[in-house]
């Protein structure tokens, strides 16, 4: 018997990273609409979750952290605005796996909430 | 405003030393990125003034702080030679045991403070009562975190085959 390769996790199917936690499925968003620093993140993702996801230093650099080494999403040479510019700040992007990673999950969740709407129980309920 | 940036420049100066507990690697990477934005959201946090506002913008710091160390350390462990080299075993059986009964520690004075003056706890004993405490706790974490241990390799085949 033969020894599998180790796979990178830029050769790893987007399949086997699901599914994403919240914060990352956040931050992914966050940055399908452009690149960000961390600060525009945390408050993007406050805004879009309506407040339910709350992301402090910690959690934000560390999934960062995480999504940097997978391949998911990189740093950004370039500024989107350079007079708004703040040297300190570094800007993160999309990579192309991270864009798949995104829609696939997007996927996932839609089929799982038709899913969900197909059931019975699930029609009689209303939203709180 | 004086009054303003003196609280910030002691926030700072607190957070920075929270942020030399992670690990180093992550540190160098990171640490100046989250001190700007613990800074900017120090900011808002004043900017509204609110004592309640600032209270519960360090409640969530500290919470941040606290989960995000653990996962760090943890990451930092299993990391760079992978769960099965005997190095993170050996350090396994040293960290968890300590870390969780330093943590469970603070749980005597905690406890004592609780049930002062109920089921015969005298009040004015309080530092033998709560030393008594911390003791039974951290034998009992000790114990636990060996069995965790142990345990481990077992969870971990279990694992591999169920996948």
């Amino acid at each position: 018997m033969t020894k599998q390769a180790k796979l990178t996790p830029q050769e790893r199917p987007v399949e086997t990273m699901l599914p994403l936690t919240p914060a990352v499925f956040h931050i992914l968003l966050t940055l399908a609409d452009g690149e960000a620093h961390g600060y525009a993140m945390m408050q993007e993702v406050t805004r879009r979750s309506g407040g339910t996801v709350r992301l402090g230093p910690g959690t934000l650099y560390g999934a960062i952290s995480r999504l940097l080494q997978d391949g998911i999403i990189e740093e950004s040479e370039e500024r989107p605005d350079p007079e708004m510019d703040d040297t300190r700040r570094r800007y993160y992007r999309l990579t192309k796996l991270g864009a798949r990673l995104l829609a696939t999950e997007t996927e996932r969740l839609a089929d799982l909430v038709r899913a969900a709407r197909s059931t019975k129980a699930v029609r009689k309920l209303k939203p709180a | 405003m004086y009054l303003g940036n003196l609280s910030i420049q002691y926030a700072e100066r607190f957070y920075n030393a929270l942020l030399s507990l992670y690990p180093v690697q992550f540190r160098i990477r990171f640490a100046p990125e989250m001190m700007q934005l613990f800074r900017d959201c120090c900011h808002d946090a004043l900017e509204k003034g609110q004592v309640a506002v600032l209270v519960v913008f360090w409640l969530q710091v500290l919470r941040d702080f606290f989960i995000s160390l653990v996962r760090e350390r943890g990451r930092e462990l299993t990391g760079p030679f992978g769960s099965d080299h005997p190095l993170v075993a050996f350090f396994d059986m040293l960290l968890i045991p300590t870390m969780v009964t330093a943590k469970l520690l603070a749980l005597g004075p905690i406890f004592t403070l609780l049930f002062r003056g109920s089921y015969g706890i005298p009040a004015d004993q309080f530092i033998a009562t709560s030393g008594f405490f911390s003791l039974a706790i951290g034998a009992l974490a000790v114990a636990a975190s060996i069995v965790m241990t142990k345990l481990r390799p077992t969870v971990r085949l279990w694992v591999k085959l169920s996948a």
